[in-house]
């Protein structure tokens, strides 16, 4: 971390005016859009790649909506759609099943991981360190290409004779391991395990060329506290994922073996299908330990870069320094740090010594703090500012009030104590859908539409933007706050249906209404669709710097090109926040003008001192070397 | 023609054919059934039309916007859509509707949520839940009109400028450590309720025991009748006759009771030890307060003491159907929806009127059967012989 901190401004930097391999050479179509090494073109295949999964999720979910909603109506279209998964036109309860896990396993991994970080690492990272491309533009291409055989592979779970993986998007064993538990565990089990075991590779292989690139490959005069809260948290992303993924791979490797070869890792014990199972010594609670390993960082390796995105858009529109941009990356490194350490939050109820219990309380509240501290920073952000409303800007101000909403009632679920009664509720789907599936899917909506421009050349139309957040802010809410309801009166998790007992009957109707807004809020989805595809090609033509941004990858050309900037990489001498300084020509300086020509607007605290402003003079030009006070970075 | 305009034919066309297949009615068939309020609300020709229809419409709308949003730049007038005022007051009013919203939420949905635990450690849960309740609500309902109305108040209006603001650590430290204070006191009072809910030792000295096992799809329940202790079992045991397995040539097992559902005494300790013959099951009991995993290979264990019989919650809930269920809580196989049992709590002459219409296990029908496997086939029956193939 300290190469470049302590390094000399001598020009010959390697990476000044050319090419990552030193040349031109000549780009055919596959080369260019196929199997680009171009990061830029990397960044918007996962991005394009990720919405079709998400697309793909979020269809999966209306579908079971419609069997929560309806339990005792026939619907034609679903047998014509799903054949011999939905006899009658009733979708069947292991496909339902089905249909929950994959749309649990596409929305964490392919959309909100692959798609978010894979999307604004990939962009972001060399254009705002001032790089021409990742370290290793190969590992890039083949990052992403793993991650597209990942999701061929599991959607092609769908046509398997027993259909998909049906044991929930947290596979535990015995139910995974055993086809004879339910259908979905067979030939459709081996193709999730399969597509993971690809997708974490991509992970990996995106998550070193991040880590190195963020370190290795920062433009003179970018220190890592001048760098965007973008890649600060795309880079802490990167080293969750490196550091957590790993352990996935240990626990699918371990159910493969189980599944395939005979070992008892995780069963013991067995009677099922009339016979008695030879495994005896395993524990499925030794499986629950290494997924939710991985399983708890996951969810801060969706959460992070949403965070970074939605920093760098709340200041640019709100045109003031985020507020207490040193906490908040010290915030983030906290989050990532005690994230490891909470796993079991996860698993209360699952039969683990309930001391385990205690401690991982007490950690899981512990990563409350700086999760609080981050959104009041936000809310700090926007106290005083000069607010444009861009659509980014709505859906960054909407992530903020979901965050806000889903990490609350974390610290219920995080209790557990009252987990007793919450654990695999209602209550937790709401508390997650929150927090992932509307916190983080607008965190990546502000993304898209803020880098738009920088990916495309042009501007998304802004009437739409504002019709898509009003919409799909409003249905969110209205989806996921009712389900909180339904968990506090103990409504279990992957319910087919709630008429079996008398119990639940009065939460039907509450199912309709959350079933019409999901589908009221799906169909809003369109809107963005058809903006977003229609603005690559037709859309308004963007200046170079259309949000007047400080930070680097606006001084890229708007065509973009292969090395991004078409001569030497600009030097970096002043930290990205620069908005509405007083005395400033703008309200933006770019962190690429240097102080010297900043001269009405430049205070003491941009040459490292942290005194009273008035001594600054004296303090700074004093004869006494001992007596200055030391310039801080 | 453009391209757009063929489209819009295409679309015309389709429409049109169609059209007449939903309006020809069809006579019905014998034996065909009415659906309820079907016909054309379920075809998905119908909701696809809606939508293009809606989306046209709003690409019209859009357009006209555009329009007058272009003509009036060139015309230099000021008289543009005012984006940023309506956005910033659409927050605004978002933060009183939403807060009303929440407000109705909690007094109409709140309403049909749980009625007070019936239980010991329960009505600990229901002291910790309302002081979260009540933290959590401030802290959602402050930060909203914070941020909400921040973004309404602070709108880019004509001449505003932001306030170079970079950061202030006091106002760090505080908002901090009053969290951290809060979440500690939190902390302590889950941690101390946790420990006295869960922790062995902090349990009753002599609970009733009862065994309740998960499998696909339903609950085996077992008693450890008059002798108070439960025989052990072996999965390698289990036949259609010996659902659990119970060992019989162990004395302690010959008094065991198996009945089909769960009772138990009021105002007695209980200590439910629970097991699972498949895959991990749950048994959750949200009414009492109670969850555990069932786990293949391993016991789990909940305690909790009913305080109020099932004729009591009757009477108090006002609703005569009223029974605690057992509910199957983890994902385990095509059917978990459709795995509960009753728990019902009798007063305890009723309970030990109960106890005594019981049969044990080990009926003379279950030693025959016994020892003719026993002497015959050497104690596994046909089901036992093969090895599971997993693939």
């Amino acid at each position: 971390m300290a190469t470049i901190a302590t390094h000399e401004p001598t020009g010959l930097h390697d990476n000044l005016a050319h090419t990552p391999d030193g040349h031109h050479h000549k780009e055919t179509f596959l080369t260019k859009y196929v199997f680009s090494q171009d990061h830029k073109m990397i960044a918007k295949q996962f991005l394009i790649t990720g919405m079709v999964m998400g697309i793909i999720g979020m269809g999966l979910s209306l579908l079971f909506r419609i069997q929560l909603a309806y339990p005792d109506q026939t619907f034609p279209f679903l047998e014509a759609l799903l054949g011999r998964f939905a006899e009658g036109g009733r979708i069947s309860p292991s496909f339902y099943l089905a249909l929950v896990t994959i749309h649990g396993t596409i929305m964490v991994f392919f959309l909100l991981t692959a798609g978010l970080s894979g999307t604004f690492a990939n962009l972001l990272i060399p254009l705002q360190i001032g790089a021409r491309d990742m370290a290793s533009p190969f590992m890039n291409m083949l990052s992403f290409w793993f991650f597209f055989v990942a999701c061929l592979v599991m959607l092609g779970s769908f046509f398997i004779e027993a259909g998909p993986a049906s044991s929930g998007w947290t596979v535990y064993p015995p139910l995974s391991a055993l086809p004879q538990a339910i259908p979905g565990s067979g030939l459709g089990m081996t193709f999730w395990l399969i597509s993971i075991f690809l997708f974490i590779i991509s992970q990996v292989l995106g998550g070193i060329n991040y880590i190195s690139t963020v370190l290795n490959m920062r433009t003179q005069g970018m220190t890592m506290t001048k760098m965007p809260l973008t890649t600060w948290a795309l880079f802490l992303t990167a080293v969750l994922g490196l550091l957590s993924f790993p352990v996935l791979v240990s626990a699918v490797v371990l159910l493969i073996f189980d599944r395939s070869f005979g070992t008892s890792f995780y069963l013991s014990d067995i009677f099922i299908g009339g016979q008695a199972l030879p495994n005896t010594g395993g524990s499925p609670i030794l499986y629950q330990h290494l997924f939710w390993f991985l399983g708890h960082p996951e969810v801060y390796i969706v959460i992070m870069p949403t965070f970074g995105i939605v920093s760098e858009v709340l200041s640019v529109n709100a045109r003031k320094p985020i507020f207490g941009y040193r906490v908040m990356i010290m915030s983030m490194m906290a989050i990532a740090g005690l994230s490891f350490i909470v796993w079991a939050h996860h698993m209360f109820v699952s039969g683990m010594n309930p001391f385990l219990g205690g401690v991982f309380m007490i950690t899981t509240l512990i990563i409350a703090v700086p999760s609080a501290v981050k959104a009041f920073n936000y809310i700090a952000t926007l106290w005083r500012g000069n607010i444009n409303f861009t659509p980014q800007m709505l859906f960054a101000i909407g992530m903020v009030s979901f965050f806000i909403s889903g990490g609350l009632t974390g610290i219920w679920v995080g209790n557990a104590a009252l987990d007793i009664n919450l654990h695999d509720t209602y209550f937790v789907i709401a508390h997650f859908h929150l927090v992932m599936g509307s916190a983080a899917v607008f965190g990546m909506f502000a993304g898209i539409y803020h880098w738009f421009p920088k990916m495309y050349g042009r501007l998304m139309s802004k009437r739409s933007g504002y019709l898509h957040f009003w919409l799909t802010f409003v249905a969110a809410y209205l989806v996921f706050f009712p389900m909180h309801f339904l968990g506090l009166d103990g409504v279990p998790r992957r319910y087919y249906e709630f008429t079996a007992f008398g119990m639940f009957e009065e939460w039907i109707e509450v199912n309709k209404l959350i079933t019409i807004a999901a589908i009221v809020g799906g169909a809003a989805q369109l809107i963005f669709i058809y903006n977003f595809f229609r603005s690559i090609f037709w859309g308004e033509r963007a200046t170079q710097n259309p949000w007047k941004s400080n930070t680097l990858e606006w001084t890229t050309p708007v065509e973009r090109l292969h090395g991004n900037w078409p001569g030497d990489i600009p030097h970096v001498h002043r930290w990205p926040y620069d908005y509405s300084k007083p005395g400033a020509e703008d309200d933006f300086i770019p962190q690429t003008v240097p102080y010297s020509e900043t001269i009405s607007s430049n205070v003491p605290y941009d040459f490292g001192f942290h005194g009273d402003a008035e001594g600054f003079t004296h303090e700074f030009y004093k004869g006494n070397k001992e007596e200055r006070t030391p310039a801080k970075d | 023609m453009s391209l757009r305009n063929k489209l819009c034919s295409l679309l015309a066309l389709t429409l049109v054919l169609f059209s007449s297949n939903l309006l020809a009615v069809q006579p019905g068939e014998f034996g065909d059934t009415v659906s309820e309020g079907g016909g054309v609300w379920l075809t998905v020709l119908f909701w696809t039309v809606i939508i293009v229809l809606i989306g046209q419409g709003l690409v019209i709308l859009g357009r006209v916007l555009q329009v007058y949003e272009l003509s009036t730049e060139a015309a230099g007038t000021k008289k543009r859509i005012p984006w940023n005022a309506i956005n910033a007051s659409l927050f605004l009013i978002m933060l009183v509707v939403g807060l009303y919203f929440t407000f109705w939420e909690v007094k109409v949905h709140g309403a049909l949520t749980l009625p007070a635990a019936p239980s010991e450690h329960g009505k600990n849960w229901d002291a910790m839940f309302t002081a979260t309740l009540i933290i959590t609500m401030f802290v959602f309902v402050v930060t909203h009109i914070l941020l909400l109305g921040f973004a309404f108040k602070y709108r880019k209006k004509k001449g505003s400028k932001a306030f170079f603001y970079p950061h202030n650590d006091r106002l760090e430290i505080i908002w901090t450590s009053v969290p951290a204070v809060v979440l500690t006191l939190l902390v302590v009072f889950g941690y101390v309720n946790w420990n006295r809910m869960t922790n062995p030792a902090k349990q009753a000295e002599d609970p009733i025991v009862v065994e309740v096992v998960g499998r696909q799809f339903n609950w085996l329940v077992r008693y450890p009748g008059s002798d108070g202790e439960l025989g052990p079992r072996d999965y390698k045991l289990i036949t259609s006759a010996n659902t659990l397995g119970v060992d019989f040539t162990t004395q302690t097992s010959h008094d065991d009771l198996m009945p089909t559902e769960i009772v138990l005494p009021v105002g007695k300790p209980v200590k439910l030890i629970l097991g699972s013959l498949d895959v991990i099951h749950s048994a959750y009991i949200p009414t009492l307060r109670v969850q555990m995993n069932t786990v293949p290979g391993m016991p789990t264990f909940f305690y909790f003491t009913p305080t109020m019989t099932t004729d009591e919650m009757r009477a108090k809930t006002g609703n005569p159907e009223f029974e605690h269920l057992l509910y199957c809580n983890k994902i385990c196989g095509t059917a978990h929806y459709n795995m509960a049992i009753k728990v019902r709590i009798l007063s305890e002459p009723d309970y030990q009127q109960w106890l005594r219409e019981q049969q044990p296990v080990y009926s003379d029908d279950m030693k025959e059967q016994l020892q003719s496997a026993q002497s015959g086939e050497v104690g596994i029956s046909p089901e036992n012989k093969s090895l599971a193939l997993n693939y």
